[in-house]
């Protein structure tokens, strides 16, 4: 059995040179016998990408002799929308002051200045200044959706390590009790809110907040691709010397979730 | 076999991790967020009235301040003559107590300026020489005079203390 296995090896042997030998006398190898066609393939992946495109502020004067609609007297408020930080003050009569303002600076970061890569960083500075009562202090940043695929707002909060700041949200929310005097809920405190454009600006949709703890009408707002959005921050102090003369500081965090994570926050 | 099965999942997690690793992703990644700094600064009335400087007459009426009574004064009138006029000035002051803040102090309006007690027989007291404007700028002050006249022909009283009180208001309130 072994010596005729051997055999047929030699055999096969034969048979496969034979084989060789007559497709090199035809000038033909086998590779010949084959093609290719190479593919270059790329994938891009889609991405969420909310980017600041502008800030409002709340610009506060002392304008002598002045009245301006419902406004407490001598008081004129401007509110200002700006793409890249600037101010152009308002033309009021002589002896104006500007006396309070609420602003918001876009601290944004695309490249590292160092090293020069891409961090894309969006960030923004809100500072209120010289707050004081009667006044519908807001600022704002504006965003702008530049991500691929739809995505929704998940995350809007303000945290402060001061009470205060609890303090003013519960005001807007559920209204308070200062002495003798009442404040019904959504008359004074502190609460956001926001607007949606879908055509380039040109309309607002109010975006309504019954619960400023929770925004929910904000929550899970979808966002497509070039809609810009307000999120608006007020703080409208109540007639009380408890809120004179603070001074106190506060973060602030706006996150959008692709669409289809986006699960509805537990009340 | 349970241990079996762990491992595999384990291993498949791993191999996951280590795949979207490999390609610069991570679940974290599908989310974008923009961050707040934020700061909160309440405007504050800083007034306060004070005398300025020494009363013209001060050998008959000082003017001294009221302990733990910044909108207070005292004015003391001693060994006054009959038919003289004695007269020190004071002033109200929107105090911007720290520079480097801005919108610290809020403008300020006069609200009321009162004089206790306001009667003394043949002795009248009054505040003038106040401004026409009630407003104050921050760290501005606003100036102010008392004036006692005695009466002639009176005897009056060897001492005699007067309180200035201010209170001043928001601009626009």
């Amino acid at each position: 059995m072994r010596r005729r296995g051997r055999t047929e090896l030699k055999r096969m042997g034969l048979l496969a040179l034979a084989l060789v030998l007559a497709l090199g006398s035809l000038g033909v190898t086998y590779a010949a016998w084959t093609d290719s066609v190479y593919v270059v393939g790329t994938v891009h992946t889609g991405n969420l990408d909310a980017d600041i495109c502008g800030v409002s502020s709340t610009f506060v004067y002392k304008v002598p002799g002045g009245q301006y609609g419902d406004l407490p007297p001598e008081t004129f408020v401007d509110y200002y929308y700006s793409t890249d930080d600037d101010y152009t003050p308002p033309d009021l009569p002589a002896g104006s002051m500007l006396v309070a303002q609420a602003t918001t600076i876009n601290t944004s970061v695309w490249k590292d200045p160092v090293t020069k890569e891409i961090v894309d960083i969006d960030s923004a500075e809100m500072k209120f200044e010289g707050v004081f009562p009667g006044i519908d202090f807001m600022t704002d940043v504006e965003l702008e959706y530049n991500g691929s695929i739809p995505a929704k707002i998940s995350i809007v909060e303000i945290t402060s390590d001061n009470d205060i700041v609890d303090e003013l949200w519960g005001l807007w929310q559920d209204g308070g009790q200062y002495g003798d005097t009442t404040y019904a809920p959504h008359t004074y405190g502190i609460w956001i809110d926001a607007e949606l454009s879908t055509d380039d600006g040109d309309t607002w949709i109010p975006i309504p907040n019954p619960d400023p703890n929770l925004p929910q009408e904000i929550l899970g707002l979808q966002l497509e691709q070039e809609d810009l959005v307000h999120i608006q921050m007020h703080v409208l102090l109540p007639e009380e010397p408890v809120y004179e003369h603070l001074s106190l500081s506060f973060t602030g965090q706006i996150t959008v979730k692709q669409w289809n994570l986006y699960e509805e926050p537990e009340t | 076999m349970r241990r079996r099965g762990l491992n595999k999942i384990w291993t498949l997690a791993l191999a996951l991790l280590i795949a979207l690793g490999a390609m610069g992703v991570t679940y974290g990644a599908w989310t974008d967020e923009i961050y707040i700094d934020g700061s909160l600064y309440t405007g504050d009335i800083n007034a306060s009235v004070t005398c300025n400087g020494p009363c013209p007459d001060s050998a008959y009426i000082t003017c001294a301040p009221v302990p733990n009574e910044p909108m207070q004064l005292t004015f003391t009138l001693k060994d006054a003559v009959a038919g003289e006029t004695y007269s020190c000035n004071f002033l109200i002051n929107n105090l911007d107590v720290d520079e480097e803040v801005d919108f610290e102090s809020l403008p300020i309006k006069r609200d009321s300026v009162t004089l206790s007690p306001d009667t003394y027989p043949g002795i009248t007291a009054s505040v003038i020489n106040l401004p026409a404007d009630p407003q104050i700028e921050p760290g501005h002050s606003a100036g102010g005079t008392v004036e006692i006249v005695v009466d002639s022909g009176i005897t009056p009283p060897q001492s005699l203390v007067y309180t200035l009180e201010v209170t001043v208001k928001r601009w626009n309130k």
